[in-house]
């Protein structure tokens, strides 16, 4: 029972609630392209985030940061080693299995990616939705106190196209944080941004994980915003340093 | 599913003029298919508004007949053949010919069918047609449909105000003393009954013996399917026996299908399933593609391929919808035109309107189902 090698076993049970890792990655390996043309992305990475940490993964650009984080977030298949996220691995998982997952992640993006014929407001209730026990009402409710943290109280109505780029980024992290995820998957959330507007946006990150107790994983060459993160993990040339 | 933000409908009406444009493709579609199923039920019906309204059980045709717009004649003496069966009660003739009408008030000529039967017994069923059918023992007496094309002249207005109308029908001068009303169609444009001694005159043709319909009146009780299979025995390959419903029956199937004008209208109709189909697929897809970066988004959120499938038919379906209601609407109205126009028996019915909503449906339906397949390069992997 002390083993630690046994990363593909179906642990999913135990940790789930408990204090174990939020993430735990071991012997990951990543190729892209086919063929003579394959060329391999990660390096035996391994690394673990204890829950309720903030984390945030820097390096150069291409050095496999965003992959890590989207076969962290379920977004791409596995194709060797193991990536168990919230007690759940995703080495081999089920189509249901990787939409339970990514349900239990909150995804802030470079770009926001918020549906433009949706208001702030319905923007965020697509996050809170998905919880099929929500009721209609609560469902706005949440939405709006959720925009009011944001402080967008005032833009509940206003469609992605009204708002500047940093309300939109501040959208798109109450959308992420109103479905109560434990983990956020966030990469580059300030690119997009003005130095003032990202900096209040990863912030707003930090503090509403800390107050809902979720995890989060930052990807980011940002050097101005190390000082929010319990650490900080360097990766190159698709290894973990 | 009730619950949820109805992202289908705010996604289509986000942009009020992209969405009214799709909506006026889907009621062009709607509209063509009303007029081109209006026309093509309108030429049934007219075509087979005799044969439908035949008096009687079983049919005799010559086996050269393949439809009642060109009926072939044959021996008279061939129907009084039946009445040798125990189950038949009586037979009849029905005498169908085409002759030349002569508009009284202006002389303009134009071609009518012309119907013969005995005055004691009218062959088919139409307005009054029963009651009239013993003026035509006199000589050179008949009937007009007031239903024929207006180029015939006003003869049912003038017969009903009482006043005398009478006119040339092959250069023979008759006398109106009735109108009933059978309808206008595509072969002819207006319908004359009579005797079948005043129709024998008309025709010039003293031969009486050539006919080109029998009707069998079965005793009751007697089984017609029985009665048929007997009678087809006895007659070989000399006549075609038919019940009344077979008759309409092949009546329908030879517009539809061996006849080019039924063809056409079946062709609009398809031609307008088409343009809404393009129109549906383009916006559908269009959206779509404009939006692969936030459906990835919903993707990596949680949302199932399902779940986004679901919205590209929810939007079908209200584009289908919204374009049905304005477009029968629109078709409703454009039949009482054309209905005043051509004579044309142009009726909106229950029929029609569900088969023009089943074909709206389903057109709406395929494009979404198509244009779904441009969901797969939603791909949440390359959002980040």
């Amino acid at each position: 029972m002390t083993t630690i090698t046994d990363t593909t076993a179906k642990s999913a049970s135990f940790a789930t609630g408990s204090e174990g890792p939020a993430i735990r990655v071991r012997g990951l390996n990543h190729f892209f392209g086919e063929g003579e043309l394959r060329k391999q992305i990660l390096f035996d990475v391994d690394f673990e985030i204890a829950a309720g940490e903030v984390v945030i993964l820097t390096g150069p650009s291409g050095c496999g940061k965003t992959t890590l984080l989207s076969l962290i977030g379920g977004l791409r298949a596995i194709m060797e080693g193991s990536v168990q996220v919230l007690g759940r691995e995703l080495y081999g998982a089920t189509r249901e299995e990787i939409i339970a997952s990514r349900r239990q992640t909150g995804f802030v993006f470079q770009l926001h990616n918020l549906l433009d014929f949706l208001t702030a407001r319905q923007n965020v209730e697509m996050s809170v939705q998905l919880d099929a026990a929500i009721s209609v009402r609560e469902r706005k409710h949440r939405a709006e106190a959720m925009l009011a943290k944001v402080g967008l109280a005032n833009r509940l109505d206003y469609y992605p196209t009204a708002l500047s780029g940093g309300q939109r980024q501040r959208v798109s992290i109450a959308r992420a944080l109103a479905g109560e995820p434990r983990l956020i998957l966030a990469d580059e959330p300030t690119a997009a941004l003005d130095s003032h507007s990202g900096r209040q946006a990863v912030e707003l990150v930090q503090a509403m994980a800390r107050e809902q107790g979720c995890t989060v994983l930052m990807v980011t060459h940002d050097t101005r915003i190390l000082d929010i993160a319990d650490r900080v993990v360097r990766m190159e040339d698709g290894r973990m340093l | 599913m009730w619950r949820d933000l109805p992202i289908a409908w705010l996604q289509l009406t986000h942009s009020k003029a992209k969405f009214t444009v799709a909506v006026t493709g889907v009621v062009v579609a709607v509209l063509l298919m009303w007029m081109q199923l209006g026309f093509l039920d309108a030429l049934y019906r007219s075509a087979t508004s005799v044969a439908r309204h035949l008096r009687g059980d079983l049919v005799l045709l010559s086996p050269n007949t393949k439809t009642f717009m060109q009926l072939e004649p044959f021996a008279k003496r061939h129907i009084a053949r039946s009445l040798g069966h125990e189950g038949v009660a009586n037979v009849y003739a029905l005498y169908v010919g085409m002759a030349m009408w002569k508009n009284p008030w202006n002389g303009e000529k134009r071609r009518l069918f012309v119907f013969g039967m005995e005055p004691d017994y009218a062959t088919f069923e139409a307005d009054g047609l029963e009651e009239l059918l013993p003026i035509t023992l006199a000589p050179d007496v008949g009937i007009f449909d007031a239903a024929s094309r207006p180029e015939f002249g006003p003869v049912g207005k003038s017969v009903r105000h009482g006043e005398p109308v009478a006119a040339e029908i092959n250069g023979r001068l008759i006398r109106i003393a009735g109108v009933t009303t059978i309808g206008a169609g595509f072969q002819a444009d207006g319908n004359f009954v009579t005797s079948t001694a005043n129709y024998l005159r008309i025709m010039n043709d003293p031969r009486s013996s050539i006919v080109q319909v029998g009707l069998i009146r079965l005793k009751p009780g007697a089984d017609s399917k029985q009665v048929q299979r007997d009678l087809a025995a006895m007659y070989g390959n000399e006549m075609t026996v038919m019940t009344t419903d077979e008759v309409v029956a092949r009546e329908y199937d030879f517009l539809t299908r061996t006849a080019p004008i039924g063809f056409v209208f079946t062709l609009g109709t398809i031609v307008g399933c088409v343009i809404g189909f393009a129109i549906v697929y383009q916006v559908l897809y269009t959206d779509i593609s404009n939006h692969l970066p936030q459906f990835a988004t919903l993707k990596a959120m949680g949302y199932t391929d399902r779940y986004l499938a679901s919205v590209v038919v929810q939007e079908a379906l209200i584009l289908a919808a919204a374009g049905f209601i304005p477009g029968s609407l629109l078709g409703m109205a454009l039949f009482a035109v054309a209905k005043a126009a051509t004579m044309l028996p142009m009726y909106v019915t229950w029929d029609r309107a569900i088969e023009v909503f089943v074909l709206t449906f389903t057109m709406c339906t395929v494009s979404g189902l198509l244009a779904m397949r441009r969901l797969r390069a939603a791909d949440p992997a390359e959002i980040f």
